[in-house]
């Protein structure tokens, strides 16, 4: 399988010491960085999700329009939005971008972000009704049958002769991020990737070994994916110093630093170091079995154009290939 | 104040008929929903002078309307974008930040529609089980938290149907969007009285409208109205009768017959009123279903939904334009089949031979 190379389009804005006016807050700019990855051979754009941040879907909607051959991975919490009108939503998108829609389901963690739109589920049912979720937006992409639509009766969920009226044929792949067990066997039991932030080595040929081990135990398999913020300059004492005030702690292994991301108001990791060093450190990763990567950096832009030049050649990146743009995306 | 007129974007997909299908399959003349084909309906909109277009509401078979808008957003100047929604089917405030996204990528160019009553099968069918008057009453506290996160303070709320106890949220934060809210029942006049800023009328004869409008009136607050209505304009009477009748002779008898009970399921008074303007009448002439003049039932036979067109001369079709605008309607919902040629119709034809009538100065006359 080959290896993937995706972007993350900071929404919520660049750090205010590069951008004090607020100015990559603005949609002229989600349309620049997402041309911009696009050119230097990232794959897919991720649209994060959060409080702070506008909505992916739209966000999505509107830069695909501006591109040709980026996809785009949507994030989304289950649990704000009923799953039909998801599937539909998705469905729309999917067709409209030509076909470059991926999803990202975030199914743990941020409470601040479900409380704040007013669902109020714990925890663990949480990830209880992502599955559920899960299976009712397949179900409907599947389509109302010849005679009747699906019935559907759970726990969280509950539709009543529904469904597509038209199929969605080639579904779009999806990526579940996570860090807890709970999220690894929603991963086995849906996703075609699973993803979380980077950890040591050990540790993350453990998870690894886990998640492939839980798919291959519902008879599935999928891909193993890692998010990193990079901090990458042509020296490593230029990235050390770039990398300034973001490092958090000690260094988790060589290059990998704890940081802390003020804007999204979650704490990541980071590979900081020369190109070379980067790049062997993704190696490394690689070889524990890490086939997809999704990148982000402090500023959207120029970094996406910097990493595309300096470091995507390094680590084997093939950018997607040109395909005869769709009917439907020539303006 | 002047006269405003939007089109409308056939997410459904789009024909020279009235209907899709019929038993043979697909209407010869059946144009997908492609994203193709909606731009060009929108940017022929967009040129023939409307102001704006409507998306209809999401279902099974229409493309997602939020989807859609943010990307005409990008492929157009200056069409305004009339988004159609169900509420209920996501949280408030979560559509309240939707909403903030929509309006940042088309610069202001958004306006929403609300429809509550929707169908009860429809809204099974996307996993919504409230019956019609608590759908109406969960609508209202909806729209109350939505306007509430927009205005961009925290939010308590501890209602019926949601409970929401937030900071602030400044992703959602946005001047409101122009609100229309459609429905003819009491319990959808009772929400449209105190959160409208536009009720949404369908097309019913200037008589059955003029009570409706009086009856909103009565509550005291001011708001504005639109008319939604099908236009078939052509250059003579005879000629534009001559293409209602092309619609309707192309319908199979046994089409009207299954439309008909189908639709008397459904459990809106909006859709009842427009059944009871033909009542399902089979018709042995066109101007039969003439209920009014140039006001012709003959579309809701066999659609849900707006079922009466203006039907008449270009200079008719006027007229009668002017005698809703007169009642205190300002605001028009337009659209006929297929969309794309037709949008040139009506807006290079019709638009053009509109008296602008004030509905404010006409109001106070009465």
């Amino acid at each position: 399988m080959a290896l993937e190379f995706h972007w993350v389009l900071p929404t919520e804005g660049d750090p205010p010491r590069l951008d004090p006016q607020g100015r990559t807050r603005q949609p002229a700019h989600w349309i620049a960085v997402a041309q911009a990855a696009e050119y230097a051979g990232f794959n897919a754009l991720l649209v994060p999700t959060g409080v702070q941040r506008p909505d992916a879907w739209l966000v999505a909607a509107a830069l695909a329009r501006h591109t040709q051959r980026l996809g785009f991975i949507v994030a989304f919490r289950p649990g704000l939005v009923l799953p039909a009108v998801a599937a539909q939503r998705a469905q729309t998108l999917h067709e409209l971008s030509g076909q470059r829609l991926l999803l990202s389901v975030l199914t743990g963690g941020d409470a601040a972000e479900h409380h704040g739109y007013g669902d109020l589920i714990n925890h663990d049912d949480r990830f209880v009704r992502a599955a559920e979720f899960l299976r009712v937006v397949r179900q409907v992409w599947k389509g109302r049958g010849a005679c009747s639509g699906i019935d559907h009766h759970g726990a969280h969920y509950r539709l009543q002769n529904g469904g597509l009226s038209r199929p969605l044929r080639q579904p779009p792949a999806l990526y579940v991020g996570g860090a807890s067990p709970a999220s690894e066997r929603v991963a086995a039991e849906q996703a075609q990737v699973y993803y979380g932030w980077a950890e040591a080595p050990a540790l993350l040929q453990a998870r690894v070994q886990r998640v492939t081990a839980l798919a291959a135990g519902q008879g599935r398999s999928l891909r193993v994916g890692c998010r990193l913020h990079v901090v990458a300059r042509t020296t490593e004492a230029e990235a050390q110093r770039e990398a300034g005030t973001m490092l958090r702690g000690a260094e988790i292994a060589p290059n990998l630093w704890p940081i802390a991301r003020p804007a999204g108001g979650r704490n990541g990791v980071a590979l900081v170091g020369s190109y070379a060093r980067v790049a062997q450190r993704m190696a490394g990763m690689q070889s524990l079995g890490i086939e997809s990567f999704i990148l982000s950096a402090d500023a959207g832009l120029d970094d996406a154009l910097r990493l595309g030049e300096e470091l995507l050649p390094l680590v084997g990146a093939r950018p997607t290939s040109a395909k005869p743009v769709p009917a439907e995306l020539r303006g | 104040m002047s006269l405003e007129f939007h089109w409308f974007i056939p997410s459904g997909g789009d024909s020279r008929e009235l209907i899709h299908t019929g038993p043979r399959g697909t209407a010869r003349s059946y144009r997908a929903p492609s994203y193709d084909y909606l731009l060009q309906v929108a940017r022929a909109a967009e040129r023939a002078g409307f102001a704006g277009a409507m998306l209809p509401t999401t279902g099974a078979s229409t493309e997602d309307s939020w989807t859609l808008a943010a990307a005409l957003a990008s492929d157009t100047e200056r069409l305004q974008l009339l988004v159609s929604f169900v509420p209920g089917l996501e949280l408030p405030a979560y559509f309240a930040r939707r909403v903030a996204t929509l309006q940042q990528l088309a610069h202001g160019r958004l306006k929403l529609l609300m429809f509550s009553a929707g169908y009860t099968l429809e809204q099974r069918a996307q996993g919504d089980f409230l019956e019609h008057d608590e759908r109406y009453e969960r609508a209202g506290e909806f729209l109350q938290i939505a306007r509430e996160v927009w205005r961009g303070g925290p939010v308590q709320h501890a209602g019926r149907h949601y409970l929401l106890n937030t900071p602030a949220l400044p992703a959602a934060a946005c001047e409101a969007p122009t609100l229309y809210i459609g429905g003819a029942s009491a319990a959808a006049e009772s929400v449209t009285a105190a959160q409208a800023d536009v009720q949404l009328l369908w097309g019913e004869t200037p008589a059955m409208l003029q009570e409706r409008i009086s009856r909103l009136r009565q509550g005291g607050r001011r708001l504005r109205h639109a008319l939604r209505v099908h236009v078939i304009a052509r250059g003579t009477e005879a000629e534009a009768w001559a293409e209602a009748e092309r619609l309707l002779r192309a319908v199979p008898l046994s089409l009207i017959d299954a439309a008909q009970r189908q639709l008397a399921n459904i459990d809106s008074v909006a859709q009842s009123r427009m059944l009871g303007l033909h009542h399902g009448k089979s018709v042995q002439h066109v101007r039969e279903l003439e209920v009014s003049p140039n006001l012709w039932a003959g579309i809701g036979l066999v659609r849900g939904g707006a079922g009466t067109a203006l039907v008449g001369s270009y200079a008719h079709v006027a007229r009668r334009i002017e005698e809703y605008a007169a009642l205190g309607i300002g605001s028009f919902i337009l659209s006929g089949y297929p969309n794309l040629e037709e949008a040139r119709v009506v807006g290079e034809r019709v638009l053009p031979l509109v008296q602008a009538v004030s509905p404010a100065d006409t109001l106070q006359a009465a």
